[in-house]
């Protein structure tokens, strides 16, 4: 995605494709009634407040508004040429619409429905069960697959629309089958697990310091170090505190905040 | 090789940027295309090398309209040296290799690396293979991205004012390299270029360009003071140091 925008501060969560998956997720969830709160005593996190009973029509609106959000950056981006940095106000502007979204859904459901969202959106891997698992790697898989086989575009998209195009990529298309795909991945994760925030901008960021920007290295190693943060942080959240889980979005966010204002105040390669 | 340009137009926002334009270069030759800024300089060479679609017009490389071909086959064909490029933190050697990809297929042959490593050497880059190319020179950069284009193994090579952040010995440089791919690899190569008097000694032939329009095409030893003060609207003084004709502005027309 960083690519795709050319913009290093570019990740789902930056350009509200996860505020906009988390508002679908919770529109499904409360006016569709795709998910039913459910109180258990032996809850062990806050995970089990929430059982989705419609995965399918949860993950559709999920990807429905991720892909509003995907839809109104990449027509900002082309039609009005936006400055990397114009992209993430934009991306800015869209999560504060999204999040006003969804707490006018908040606002308007009922205190169980209130809590099961407020819970869902803290982003949990605690919540997963195999199926969830299963789907997710599912999709992830082709869609990993794709952008590896497309790693030399990637490369000479680096290098500039121009060079790319010189090079025979078919830019416009590359750039909206990517987002739409990376947007695909994004709405399905927020479906099942809530916004785990900054995880897409510090895998790519953490992998470029090992392998540069070679697209055939650098995407096989942000998968790589995306799924350690993910596990270090989940590992963290279970043991930090002495009795239940902290949810792992919050301790990405913690991670990720600061750089987010390291690269934004570096001012380089943005 | 031959490239054949016939009657392109081209026009953004209504304003028409190319009108008419007309020219054939054959293999080996190098054209300059001079003209003032806003004169459609970049617009050509982004209609030649189809990242641009000319509104009318065509443009042919020997028997087939390059509008017809598939990407891959262009870029195999048209080799092109935008005037900015994004920097990246890749490597010279995979800057290169990149130059291979229209002729790459899921993997890098032994093919792409043998070419890479035959530019590196003409080009003197060997001993900077690995650097990134953030730690080069302009100079060094522009090496970089003239041999990345070589690498496509092209017929034609496009070039949009490679010479003007350049020091004057990198200048020389990188256009006795043009000249030399030219003659030794029976390259046909366009530069746009405003220092006339780099023009002058390196060009065959010179394209004029003013307000879109080709104003004139002709051989470098036929460019004169009336027609550069015409097109470049300055007034010039021409003169001859040694073997070779400069030219010095006097004062706005």
């Amino acid at each position: 995605m960083q690519s795709l925008l050319k913009n290093s501060l570019v990740s789902p969560f930056t350009l509200g494709i996860s505020h906009g998956a988390a508002f679908g997720a919770a529109f499904a969830i409360v006016v569709l009634h795709a998910g039913t709160p459910q109180i258990s005593a032996l809850r062990t996190s806050a995970a089990d407040l929430v059982m989705i009973n419609s995965i399918v029509l949860t993950t559709v609106c999920a990807f429905l508004g991720s892909m509003m959000t995907t839809v109104a950056i990449l027509l900002l981006a082309r039609i009005k040429k936006l400055s990397s940095q114009a992209i993430i106000l934009a991306g800015i502007a869209l999560s504060s619409l999204f999040v006003s979204g969804t707490i006018l859904i908040q606002y308007f459901s009922n205190e169980v429905e209130l809590a099961s969202i407020v819970f869902w959106t803290f982003g949990d891997v605690a919540r997963s069960n195999w199926k969830e698992i299963g789907i997710t790697a599912l999709c992830a898989l082709p869609v990993t697959i794709y952008f590896f086989l497309k790693r030399w575009d990637l490369n000479a998209l680096d290098s500039g629309d121009d060079i790319a195009r010189s090079l025979g990529v078919h830019v416009d298309r590359l750039r909206l089958m990517g987002m739409i795909l990376a947007a695909l991945i994004a709405s399905i994760v927020t479906a099942f697990h809530g916004v785990i925030a900054f995880l897409g901008l510090l895998a790519p960021h953490i992998a470029r310091r090992f392998v540069a920007s070679n697209h055939a290295l650098l995407i096989p190693m942000s998968c790589i170090i995306g799924a350690i943060l993910l596990l270090l942080a989940d590992t963290a959240g279970r043991t930090i505190i002495g009795s239940g889980t902290l949810p792992v979005g919050v301790l990405t966010s913690f991670m990720g905040a600061p750089l987010f204002l390291y690269l934004l105040m570096r001012g380089k390669n943005v | 090789m031959m490239l054949s340009v016939a009657n392109v137009g081209f026009s953004y926002n209504g304003r028409k940027i190319l009108d008419d334009i007309g020219f054939r270069i054959h293999e080996g030759e190098m054209l300059v295309v001079v003209g003032v800024n806003g004169a459609g300089k970049t617009t050509l060479l982004k209609c030649l090398c189809g990242i641009l679609r000319p509104d009318e017009g065509s443009i042919f490389i020997d028997e087939t309209e390059i509008a017809q071909m598939e990407r891959s086959d262009r870029a195999r064909r048209i080799g092109y040296v935008p005037q900015r490029y994004s920097d990246t933190d890749t490597s010279v050697f995979e800057a290169i290799l990149l130059g291979r990809k229209p002729h790459m297929g899921w993997t890098v042959t032994e093919k792409d690396l043998h070419v890479t490593e035959e530019i590196l050497r003409a080009l003197k880059l060997e001993s900077m293979a690995l650097r990134p190319i953030s730690s080069l020179s302009g100079g060094e950069v522009q090496k970089v991205i003239i041999g990345r284009s070589l690498a496509q193994e092209p017929d034609l090579l496009l070039l949009d004012e490679p010479t003007s952040n350049l020091d004057l010995k990198n200048q020389m440089e990188i256009m006795d390299i043009l000249t030399g791919v030219a003659r030794n690899r029976g390259l046909s190569v366009i530069v746009t270029m405003h220092d006339i008097n780099t023009a002058l000694r390196f060009a065959d032939q010179f394209l004029m360009l003013k307000d879109g329009r080709v104003h004139s095409i002709t051989p470098r030893a036929s460019v004169t003071e009336e027609l550069i003060r015409h097109v470049l609207d300055v007034d010039v003084i021409m003169g001859r140091v040694g073997d070779y004709r400069v030219v010095i502005p006097n004062k706005p027309s």
